[in-house]
């Protein structure tokens, strides 16, 4: 019997021992991943706060003003509402009422 | 074994009895002596395997929760830099913020070979002053070679792999919009402390290392900023100007959307500005701002129900005589003028018979109510103090027209905003806020629509000074105010402060060019006609520049334009 006994213990404990140094491999590899992310997470949160500055510099007004300039020399400005068509139909009676007005004036 | 024997019992029952086995049950004590001990050490076995997993869950636990030794470690504790926080726009576009950057220094004892290092840095940086450098690496010392480095020369030296080298981390402040808000932003000096602007009100706040990352909101719009800009950069042109300012600001609640002073300077760049050209012409220049003072006389006068819009003001005189002045309008008016006339034809005798009716009294607390007198409670350093002034002989009928009182053009618009929004007094701000701000009475809600009807005409009526602001669909209304320089007479000042949409308005918007000259060249679109510039009052170009800001930034306001709802909402449906 207590040879039964010594044997379980013996087992039980290296059976433990065993388990408890996978954990401890374990947690290791795992502390190295965590370490390894988080550096990654900061690199990142790095490359992000100076990605939305450049984003911020390049398209704010100034410089995409500048770069409308440079591809071409257009001063764009604002379009009367009266001017948007949404319907070719809404254009051409426009410019009907418009000739009409026109031919009208002509004839007073 | 005696009191062993003591314990057994005998019962007196049993017919038979037996004789124990003393050896046997000894062995089996023991036994379960043994047994009791072995349960014992496999429980402290197991408390002990137990603690030891409990170490390790505690220790992830910890890692996981511990901030990493990184960049952040080494470049903002270890090193002891001062943090300031990120400022925004009202849509949160970056305005100012914090990057690493680094000086480039030297430590002599780690250069092997000096003479090769001095060759590599001359082919690299033939500019830099070899003579001192050279000196500098004989004595030994620990020195900086360049500070504030570019990423390039980062690179290239980071590519001589020397040792001795070192990248001394600091922290700089950069703004992308560069000059766009300079009057209002201001700068940080070498080592992180605000020195002029909101940089230096905030002080404190933006160094707040609990809140680094929250940024600062301001009221201000990029896009708005910027047409603003634009528009009046090309003014200055235009007109040959000296300088202009322009401020926009909602109605309601005091916010500022944009602000422009021109001339302005880039803030990423470090110089001294020492010339009183580029203050910031808003909140700090106070001026004699002329006839938007008109719009309070009137104003005042409804409010005291000494006049209706409708009141005939009979036999005005030509020319007024006060004192040593003598008081005439700049064109020949009518002798009778309806107060709501006086304010469209911008006729300085009308204002001045108005001022006398409401009398001294009334006049000093209503400006003393429309904070007009006293410094602006703005969230800026840069506030200019309105100069001191007795109430001479006088002063009521000057003042009336806006001579003989000095205001900043915050503290005219901030009044033109509280008379328009139905009589409230807005306290301008740059930080946007979220909750409505109620503010006192200055006038009330019935003088306050009357008023906001007379300015429209002004605009609109054909005896008005601003048609050129009339821009179809947003309502402007406003009033324009022409003056000399206080004390400078050679110097001209001209101004409109518009509101709009006039029915329920929303924004104030004030326009002021500094001795502006007459635009031959430009070819007005007046009342349908095409002129050329013959003239020079703030009609002619303060207002025209005003109408080309409220065309732009009308609809990126999303004001309920009427042409909008006319030509394209209803077609839509």
């Amino acid at each position: 019997m207590p040879k039964t006994k010594l044997i379980i213990t013996i087992i039980i404990f290296s059976i433990l021992l065993s388990i408890t140094s996978i954990i401890k491999t374990q947690t290791r590899i795992v502390e190295k991943k965590i370490i390894t992310l988080q550096n990654k997470l900061i690199n990142l949160e790095k490359d992000l706060h100076e990605t939305q500055l450049d984003f911020d510099y390049l398209t704010s007004p100034v410089n995409l003003s500048n770069r409308i300039n440079q591809i071409a020399l257009i001063d764009y400005e604002p379009l009367d509402f009266s001017k948007i068509y949404l319907k070719l139909s809404d254009f051409i009676e426009t410019k009907e009422k418009l000739t009409f007005k026109k031919e009208n004036e002509k004839k007073k | 074994m005696r009191k062993k024997n003591k314990n057994i019992k005998i019962n007196i029952n049993q017919r038979s009895f037996i004789f124990e086995d003393y050896f046997e049950t000894s062995r089996k004590n023991k036994n379960e002596k043994y047994l009791s001990i072995s349960q014992d050490r496999i429980y402290l076995l197991f408390f002990l395997f137990f603690s030891l997993i409990l170490i390790f869950s505690i220790k992830i636990t910890l890692v996981s929760l511990k901030e990493p030794f990184g960049i952040k470690e080494f470049n903002y504790k270890d090193q002891n830099l001062i943090l300031r926080r990120d400022i925004t726009d009202r849509n949160g576009t970056l305005v100012s913020r914090n990057i690493n950057s680094f000086h480039a220094a030297i430590n002599p004892s780690l250069i092997k070979n000096k003479q090769k290092f001095l060759i590599n840095l001359r082919l690299n940086f033939p500019n830099l002053p070899f003579k001192k450098i050279e000196k500098k690496l004989s004595q030994g010392k620990y020195f900086y070679l360049i500070k504030r480095l570019r990423q390039d020369e980062k690179e290239k030296l980071w590519s001589l792999g020397e040792k001795g080298i070192i990248f001394e981390p600091f922290q700089s402040r950069v703004y992308p919009h560069a000059n766009l808000f300079s009057h209002i932003l201001g700068q940080v000096d070498y080592d992180n402390y605000g020195i002029s602007g909101v940089e230096k009100y905030f002080d404190k706040e933006l160094k707040d290392k609990k809140k680094l990352n929250q940024p600062l909101k301001l009221s201000l719009e990029t896009n708005i900023q910027h047409i603003i800009d634009e528009e009046l950069n090309k003014a200055l042109i235009t007109f040959k100007a000296t300088g202009g300012a322009a401020l926009l600001m909602d109605v309601s609640n005091g916010e500022i959307l944009s602000m422009v002073s021109l001339p302005n300077f880039d803030i990423n760049k470090r110089q001294n500005i020492s010339d009183t050209k580029y203050i910031n012409k808003i909140t700090k220049g106070v001026y004699e701002l002329g006839s938007v003072f008109k719009t309070f006389t009137i104003a005042l006068a409804l409010d005291k129900k000494l006049v209706t819009p409708e009141t005939i003001i009979k036999n005005i005189p030509e020319q007024l005589k006060c004192s040593k002045y003598k008081i005439t309008d700049i064109k020949k008016n009518p002798k009778e003028l309806s107060v709501e006339d006086i304010l469209i034809r911008s006729s300085n005798i009308g204002t001045v018979l108005l001022a006398q009716k409401i009398g001294e009294k009334d006049y000093k607390n209503f400006l003393n109510q429309s904070n007009l007198l006293k410094k602006s409670k703005l969230e800026l350093e840069e506030v200019g103090i309105p100069l001191n002034f007795k109430w001479e002989k006088c002063k009521l009928e000057t003042i009336s027209f806006g001579h003989g009182i000095t205001v900043t053009p915050l503290q005219a618009t901030a009044v033109y905003a509280a008379l328009s929004n139905g009589g409230n007094i807005v306290i301008p701000t740059i930080i946007k806020k979220n909750e409505n701000f109620e503010g006192k009475n200055l006038i009330s809600t019935k003088t306050s629509k009357e008023i906001n009807k007379i300015l429209r005409k002004v605009v609109t009526e054909e005896e008005g000074t601003a048609s050129l602001a009339d821009i179809y669909g947003y309502s402007v209304g406003g009033k324009t105010g022409t003056s000399e320089g206080y004390g400078r007479k050679s110097e001209n000042l001209n101004t409109f402060i518009s509101i709009f949409p006039s029915q329920n308005p929303k924004y104030a918007l004030l326009v002021m060019l500094e001795n502006p000259k007459v635009a031959t060249n430009l070819i007005y679109n007046y009342k349908g006609m095409q002129i050329r510039g013959t003239r020079n009052e703030a009609g002619w170009n303060s207002v025209y520049t005003a109408g080309k800001i409220i065309k732009k930034i009308g609809p990126i306001l999303a004001i309920n334009n009427e042409e909008f709802l006319e030509h394209v909402a209803k077609k839509s449906n």
